[in-house]
């Protein structure tokens, strides 16, 4: 942490200590402005406001936090990718496209989700984007398109015998 | 026969070139060892490959043909042009070259997979069943996903056909 930081965070945290909440909300609104993706600095922010009685700004600033929290966690761009899938199987296409876009673009390592963007493709019509999707499926498991072959072929061929 | 020599170094190096993503330069390479040795069938053959996977089917189509017309008896290259005819439409036609290509050698797994695979966009469905039950899949990542794209075609046109069917019913009913 930079000595311009802990200073302000320091003072910020002094001032809320003394019931100075209204100089409080200004030094974590400048601490916030130096560094915008902290989300510690943000609780701070969200605090002050809330003891200042600025119960909007308070809140605005916490749902702000969480979205900092969200883009970080490593963890986010799978959730939304698998999102992308719930929306695929339910056949709401359109919708799925762009979970699974974003999930792919920041280079998550899940088949199911790469699988899914490239059949996606393959509907819409856009073949050679559906190959360069599932061509890299590969890389990340490499028995993956036998064993979804096999369950699409048994999948498959029990309608062919529910038939005969 | 220093001619033949230096066409298949030309040959080699268009591989590398292939190789290192230089499609490009591969086959300017090749066109060029062809205006010199115009017989030169596994030129023929590997720029088809190279148009087929960059999807110029059409030129891939002219060049394995070209192929053809120097030995043609040469199971692998009606293989490839079954595989270009499949991967461009042609289904029927696919059909027909890749039986022609099992009469010449009827071992051949992936022939067998791309002809299971024209039954299967044609929806024949018991003939794709067949052919992959007694033949298996061959190991190759680019058939993998050929049969996937096409399992999911199948699978979604019959849940688009279904669902049709299902918004058919009551108007039916209605009348």
């Amino acid at each position: 942490m930079s000595w311009t930081m802990q200073n302000l965070l320091n003072k910020g945290c002094k001032q809320i200590e003394q019931g100075d909440f209204s100089q409080a909300t200004v030094t974590f609104e400048k601490l916030l402005e130096l560094h915008p993706t902290n989300n510690e600095f943000c609780a701070y922010l969200g605090e002050a406001y809330f003891l200042n009685q600025e119960y909007e700004k308070a809140r605005a600033t916490f749902k702000h936090r969480d979205d900092l929290v969200l883009q970080n966690d490593p963890l986010t761009p799978y959730i939304e990718g698998y999102r992308g899938c719930i929306l695929f199987e339910e056949q709401k296409y359109e919708q799925a496209l762009p979970y699974l876009e974003q999930a792919i673009a920041k280079q998550i390592k899940e088949p199911e989700i790469y699988y899914r963007l490239g059949i996606l493709y393959m509907i819409r019509g856009q073949l050679a984007q559906a190959h360069k999707i599932l061509q890299q499926i590969d890389q990340i498991d490499p028995a993956f398109s036998y064993r979804k072959i096999k369950k699409l072929n048994e999948e498959i061929w029990s309608l062919t015998q529910h038939k005969a | 026969m220093l001619k033949r020599l230096r066409a298949y170094l030309w040959l080699r190096t268009a591989q590398y070139y292939f190789g290192q993503g230089k499609t490009a330069d591969g086959l300017s390479l090749l066109r060029h060892l062809l205006s010199l040795v115009p017989n030169y069938h596994v030129a023929y053959f590997h720029m088809a490959r190279q148009l087929g996977q960059i999807q110029l089917y059409d030129e891939a189509i002219v060049e394995i043909r070209k192929a053809l017309t120097c030995t043609p008896h040469n199971s692998v290259y009606h293989t490839l042009l079954g595989k270009l005819l499949y991967e461009k439409g042609c289904y029927a036609d696919a059909q027909e070259v890749l039986q022609h290509s099992l009469h010449i050698d009827p071992h051949n797994i992936l022939t067998y997979n791309y002809l299971a695979l024209c039954h299967l966009v044609q929806n024949d469905v018991v003939s794709y069943e067949k052919i992959l039950r007694d033949k298996g899949v061959f190991e190759s990542s680019e058939v993998h996903l050929h049969i996937l794209l096409a399992l999911e075609r199948y699978r979604y046109q019959r849940r688009e056909k279904n669902h049709e069917l299902d918004h058919a019913k009551p108007a039916e009913q209605g009348v």
